[in-house]
């Protein structure tokens, strides 16, 4: 880097001790004293000027519009040592669409893509949470013509087994699938992809049910499967996948209440302290499946789902430490008040019966005393408050 | 607040020498490594020296002479440092930067044009904005453009109508908002979504409000901490991303400011100043500069009072010009 | 093959006298060894003793290579020697030929051999066994993903030399049927044959374990500290009888019936913090062979941080006054710290040896079956275990065993090795163990039949027994009761090993120094040929490798003062591969990495 670059004292650097992959749950270092920091310095003068130096190529590169072979593994170097450099990937892309593109037919881009996929695979690895990085991998493929999305899905599988929320990872997915769905030529496949989603969240939720993230592309994929026109052919020996296939093919709404409900009702009773699958019960009780169902058919699913919690809430207090859950009391509550919001939209709100009222009244009050710290929440809660 | 009690107090005096501390002369390698966010930390380090009411810290010609170094000719807007490309998230930093210190009138017409047309090049037809040529959509990238655009006082109809549609679309069956349309929830995407309608004038747009404050409220944990996520751990970045959200929604009585506080000062370093993620972690001033963002909005510690929209003073966005104009 | 990798077999058979003769028949049938030659870095094992040394350790099973291999990283000088031709002693990993020679020995009651008696070696004739095609653990272990031994392998790297494959499947033997234990949030929340409030006391109990640390649970146990823990698990989380057995026997892995709250508690918790660490299963084992296997990989380890070793080794008397120790070939030590022994290699006439009063009895069989239904998919192991009282025997204490398959490395295709063990004591022990290997006889002829039951059977599905009755059965495999049946085949055993082991170690609940100190409280002053040794412990009677390491650092304790820094070794040179692309500074070293995992996105604004 030019010296000239900066002057004064200020802002010659900026002295992170915390680089962007280590801004989270980094545990404190321990203190070094005046020797170490001596040694260490020494032992990194050397790299600091190889880094310096490297660095500066690149950025003359980039300012002179240098786009050929060397300059291109100059970028290879200095993105190795640090991904982070936004710039550089931008000068790596310049590079590769003015000098390495031109000249190249179909095959021949395609099989250059495959080894810069390569490239940022191993960057991918060690820095498994840098936007930059997963930004590159993602105009790779929209480069290639040729793009293998299978092999995507692949890889984004062996990430999720080192971690299962990794937002990048899910946000890839979404992508991947969508590059899917545009190569696919008719309804019927775009929704069979939208199919075998559906089926990887079952998986991934049998894995973990506190997946929030794959409960939450849950979701997603249920609103396109259940409203759509077309047919889902049969994709997987699995009883349960076909009794869901038919439910969407069928536009069943109820149907597909009935087999989710199953799930919902063991995930809570399997850990009725996870607040993923409470969130994802609230929405199958909203009006994304209750809009057109009929009126006294879909109380008599509310009564039954309020029940079975009320069931589950009893268990939980006799428990030895004689403690409240409260997600199942919040369930309860929100579903007294949904049942309102259903008598005042399609029935009579008059016949709302009065010992709901004083049901719902009971519950807030208890979930004031056990939850003090969103106390205000439950008091500006009613069964009229929007 | 109770004396001689660290985890009680915010430790002013060491939070300014740390931060100060942060931009001098880089001495291992892993400084010379930083520039990508350098631009971001300044920001952060400057506007938490503001909070805390120690804006002399440094002198103003030198970050504002800094700033103008890191203008890129070639596209217009900043870059992280000198030499780096304009991006969307560097652009705003330094146009917070310099209308934290009143300089906005340092950009020449020129620059400040091109970086105007920079930032409105980025929207695509759908109303989101990339990041930069090359970058990525996400609903960050709406907000600092939004931000960015108010700053320079520079929105229109055409730019704020189909960014607000975009970001209407990212909201979730749970109530929060995502990073495009579909993607899950995050407290940190509520933040830009929540400030870019609060920006544009578009909140009464935002559907099912009560289950958005419901979920917001419920990243609080027991430890008082906020997660951005559910089942995830509390950190302290998350008091401005979650609290920012609840006061523009004007609810921040629906977590427990007692045990939040706590757990921010907690996490301070008392020893080199600087705030981590979680106690007994490593800090870092991204955690700083939130920490203390959360302290300001629940009023504690005497500290200047911040926007929650702009994540700037509101001594200072009060001379913002208010979309619609 | 290069010839370089050739030459380096061939130094590898004078240096690992036991890896050597275990040499496979068949070509291609199995590596040799998993132990990678240390180029450069291994000395040469010494014609002649140095003369000497700070200390001198007898004995090369697994306690005595931990602490070796923590000694000379400590910087101290270790001699280590072994009476036997191979390393591993009472842990050794040993062939056919080796287990005839050992049992030989252990019945005519020869040095090297104390602490082992009345082996029994059967093996049919006309017999087809290749000696060097099997490896056979005189103390097989199973070694918990959350463990210290675990977690010493890494730091040490000896884990390097090693290679690991998993066992995840845990079954019960009851009501004369093999169940397999539902023990994850997963497995419960999918499991379709258990009803819900079923699945809330599971894991009500499940959570309860995981956190009884904290002052919650803690006043719980503490107002429970006497109790049995059957009785208590039954009486608060009201788990049925067939459940607590399976938490407390199965995956708690109890030696014995009556253990109590603390200890039961915390051997349920060993099994379900070890879940997940590094895949879906609890556990693991080392291929090739299991303690033996290991004690090698710290012996190597050692030797790179400059032990000197020497097989046939053995020592004859200890002068404390002169602190001179004269070994079988003649030479003579001087020490300059201290000498310690294994019970097993204690010299003759010794006087300090600690009292054993413990047993453990091991039945060990090789059956031409490949028991591969016993096993979860793509696996090789499996571990069943006997509650108290399920046999015909009545048995008072569980019977243990871990199943090895051919994919373990330590037998050919088609072949499986049982390891059974229970603390029982004397002709009872003997009787359990066999009625235990008559209900894995019945169990596997059944599983593996052909035609009756290893066609796809739906959860309602009928189907007739080969003695023509009808019965329902479940589709879970192995959770069907096979009373009635009669095989239409025989299990051939090829090979049949019985004996019993003693140690001073009592069968404990929770590893502690305690444990260790306490059996080896004698005072070693009186005089006889072992004056003044510090003797390590026979091997405990413990299924898993807990304790191991807690005994290797009593015993550092002893030699060194403390042991804080046991193993506080940095290998830092080696990192310096990685340091182009990854985070420079070593400090940052520390972080830990599975936290980082854990934390949240970094988001910039």
């Amino acid at each position: 880097m030019a010296e000239n670059n900066t002057t004064g004292t200020f802002l010659d650097g900026y002295r992170t001790e915390a680089g962007i992959q280590r801004l989270h749950g980094t545990k404190r270092f321990k203190k070094t004293d005046e020797k170490s920091r001596i040694i260490r310095r020494n032992k990194e003068a050397a790299r600091i000027a190889n880094y310096r130096k490297l660095q500066d190529t690149v950025f003359t590169g980039y300012e002179k519009n240098l786009y050929n072979n060397e300059t291109f593994k100059f970028t290879t170097k200095l993105l190795n040592w640090n991904p982070e450099l936004y710039t550089v990937w931008n000068y790596r892309r310049d590079i590769l669409i003015n000098s390495k593109f031109p000249g190249m037919n179909i095959d021949q881009k395609h099989n250059f893509l495959e080894q810069e996929l390569r490239f940022v695979l191993v960057q991918l690895k060690s820095f498994p949470k840098c936007y930059w990085i997963w930004n590159h991998r993602k105009w790779c493929l929209k480069e290639d013509l040729r793009a293998d999305y299978d092999l995507e899905m692949n890889l984004i599988n062996m990430f999720f087994q080192v971690d299962e929320r990794n937002f990048h990872a899910w946000g890839y997915r979404m992508f991947i699938a969508d590059c899917i769905k545009d190569s696919k030529q008719t309804e019927e496949d775009r929704m069979n992809l939208y199919q075998k989603e559906f089926v990887f969240t079952t998986r991934m939720i049998k894995r973990n049910i506190s997946n929030y993230s794959a409960w939450h592309r849950r979701s997603v994929l249920v609103d396109l499967l259940i409203n759509t026109n077309a047919k889902l052919p049969k994709i997987i020996d699995d009883p349960k996948q076909e009794l869901y296939r038919n439910a969407f093919n069928q536009k069943d709404k109820a149907e597909f209440l009935r087999l989710e409900y199953e799930v919902f009702l063991n995930a809570i009773y399997t850990d009725p302290d996870n607040s993923s699958v409470w969130i994802y019960g609230k929405w199958l009780f909203s009006d994304s499946f209750y809009d057109d169902m009929d009126f006294n058919f879909g109380n008599s699913f509310l009564d039954q789902a309020y029940g079975a919690v009320n069931e589950l809430a009893e268990l939980e207090r006799e428990d030895m430490t004689g403690k409240e859950n409260q997600w199942c009391i919040k369930f309860n509550l929100y579903l007294l008040k949904f049942k309102f919001v259903r008598y005042r939209k399609c029935g009579d709100i008059n016949k709302y019966p009065e010992f709901l009222k004083s049901k719902f009244a009971e519950l807030k009050k208890k979930l004031i005393k056990i939850d003090n710290m969103r106390k205000q929440r439950y008091l500006d809660f009613s069964l009229e408050s929007a | 607040m109770n004396e001689h009690n660290d985890d009680e107090l915010l430790l002013v005096e060491k939070h300014t020498n740390y931060i100060k501390d942060l931009f001098r002369k880089p001495v291992y390698l892993e400084h010379w490594m930083a520039d990508h966010l350098k631009m971001n930390a300044l920001y952060w380090g400057i506007c938490a020296l503001f909070l805390m009411h120690q804006e002399d810290a440094f002198k103003k010609e030198d970050v504002v002479s800094f700033i103008i170094k890191c203008y890129d000719n070639k596209y217009g807007g900043f870059g992280s440092a000198p030499r780096h490309e304009a991006h969307i998230l560097s652009t705003l930093s330094a146009l917070q930067v310099l209308k934290l210190y009143d300089s906005l009138d340092a950009l020449s017409k020129e620059q400040k044009d091109k970086t105007i047309s920079f930032i409105k090049s980025l929207q695509l037809s759908d109303g989101s904005f990339e990041g930069d040529r090359f970058g990525e959509v996400d609903t960050r990238f709406v907000y600092t453009a939004i931000q960015s655009l108010a700053i320079l006082e520079e929105l229109d109809k055409s730019i704020v109508d189909p960014a607000v549609d975009f970001i209407l679309k990212c909201q979730n069956f749970d109530g929060c908002f995502g990073m495009v349309p579909g993607a899950e929830s995050h407290a940190a995407q509520a933040f830009t979504c929540l400030g870019t309608l609060a920006i544009c004038n578009s909140l009464n747009k935002i559907k099912n409000p009560e289950a958005l404050e419901w979920w917001l409220s419920d990243r609080q944990t027991a430890s008082g901490g906020l997660n951005g996520r559910p089942e995830k751990l509390p950190d302290v970045c998350y008091s401005w991303w979650v609290l920012s959200c609840l006061s523009i929604l004007k609810k921040l009585d629906y977590i427990d400011a007692e045990s939040l506080v706590k757990f921010i000062l907690r996490a301070q370093n008392s020893e080199t100043g600087g705030i981590a993620d979680r106690p007994g972690n490593e800090c870092d001033v991204y955690h700083t500069f939130f920490g203390m963002a959360g302290l300001s909005l629940m009023k504690k510690g005497d500290l200047l009072l911040i926007d929650p929209i702009y994540g700037l003073p509101t001594n200072v966005t009060k001379t913002i010009k208010k979309y619609p104009y | 093959m290069t010839s370089a990798v050739k030459s380096r077999r061939a130094s590898m058979a004078e240096r690992r006298p036991s890896m050597a003769e275990r040499r496979p028949s068949g070509l291609n049938s199995r590596r040799p060894s998993v132990i990678p030659y240390l180029a450069g870095l291994e000395k040469p094992v010494l014609p002649t003793l140095p003369s000497k040394c700070d200390v001198l350790i007898c004995g090369t099973g697994l306690v005595e290579s931990i602490l070796a291999a923590a000694l000379a990283w400590q910087g101290s000088n270790v001699l280590h020697v072994d009476a036997n031709p191979y390393y591993g002693d009472t842990c050794a990993t040993l062939t056919i030929e080796q287990i005839r020679a050992w049992c030989a020995s252990v019945n005519d009651g020869s040095p090297g051999f104390h602490g082992f008696s009345k082996a029994m070696l059967h093996i049919p004739s006309p017999h087809k066994l290749n000696s060097r095609d099997y490896g056979i653990d005189l103390t097989p272990r199973l070694l918990f993903a959350k463990s210290d031994l675990l977690s010493l392998l890494v730091a040490s790297r000896v884990y390097r030399y090693l290679e690991f494959q998993s066992i995840s499947n845990f079954h019960t033997f009851e009501n004369d049927t093999f169940d397999k234990m539902m023990s994850t949030k997963e497995e419960i929340f999918v499991d379709q044959s258990i009803n819900l409030p079923t699945k809330r006391l599971l894991m009500r109990f499940i959570k309860f374990v995981l956190e009884y640390e904290l002052p919650e649970g803690k006043k719980i146990v503490e107002s429970h500290m006497n109790e049995n823990f059957v009785d208590f698990v039954h009486n608060i989380f009201h788990l049925s009888p067939k459940q607590v057995n399976e938490f407390c026997y199965t995956l708690g892995l109890s030696p014995m019936p009556k253990i109590s709250v603390p200890q039961g508690l915390s051997r349920v918790r060993r099994y379900l913090i070890s879940f997940s660490v590094y895949g879906d299963f609890p556990t693991l084992y080392s291929k090739y062979g299991g303690p033996g296997e290991i004690s090698q990989g710290f012996c190597r380890s050692a030797a790179v941080a400059g032990a000197t070793y020497k097989l046939n080794t053995s020592l004859k008397y200890y002068d404390p006054k002169t602190k001179i120790a004269y070994l079988n070939d003649g030479s003579k030590v001087n020490i300059t710290e201290k000498v310690v022994c294994s019970p097993s290699q204690a010299p003759g006439g010794s006087k300090n040896v600690p009292k054993m009063q413990y047993e453990v009895t091991r039945l060990i069989s090789i059956v031409e079956k490949s028991c591969k239904e016993w096993f979860a998919e793509g696996e090789n192991a499996a571990v069943v275990v006997f509650p108290p009282k399920t046999l015909s025997t009545m048995n008072a204490y569980p019977v243990q065993a871990i199943i090895m398959g051919s994919g373990t490395g330590s037998c050919p295709d088609g072949q499986c090795i049982w390891y059974l063990s229970t603390i029982e004591r004397g002709e009872r022990a003997r009787k359990d163990l066999q009625a235990a290997v008559k209900k894995m006889e019945e169990s596997i002829l059944r599983e593996s039949e052909d035609g009756g039951f290893d066609v796809e059977l739906s959860d309602n599905d009928v189907a007739i027994q080969a003695n023509g009755n009808v019965s329902v059965i479940n589709s879970v495999k192995l959770g069907k009761s096979f009373k009635e049946f009669v095989p239409r085949e025989k299990l051939k055993y090829l090979f049949k090993l019985i004996f019993t082991q003693t140690t001073s170690v009592a069968p404990f609940g929770v590893v502690s120094n305690n444990v260790f100190e306490k059996a080896e409280e004698t005072e070693h002053i009186d005089a006889g040929p072992d004056e003044k040794v510090i003797y390590s412990s026979m091997p405990s009677t413990e299924i898993s490798y807990d304790g191991v390491v807690t005994e290797a650092k009593v015993l550092y304790s002893k030699i060194v003062g403390s042991d804080d820094d046991f193993f506080d070794v940095d290998f830092e040179d080696e990192d310096e591969d990685n340091a182009n692309t990854r985070n420079i500074d070593d400090e940052s070293a520390i972080a830990d990495d599975t936290e980082e995992f854990q934390s949240e996105m970094a988001f910039e604004l």
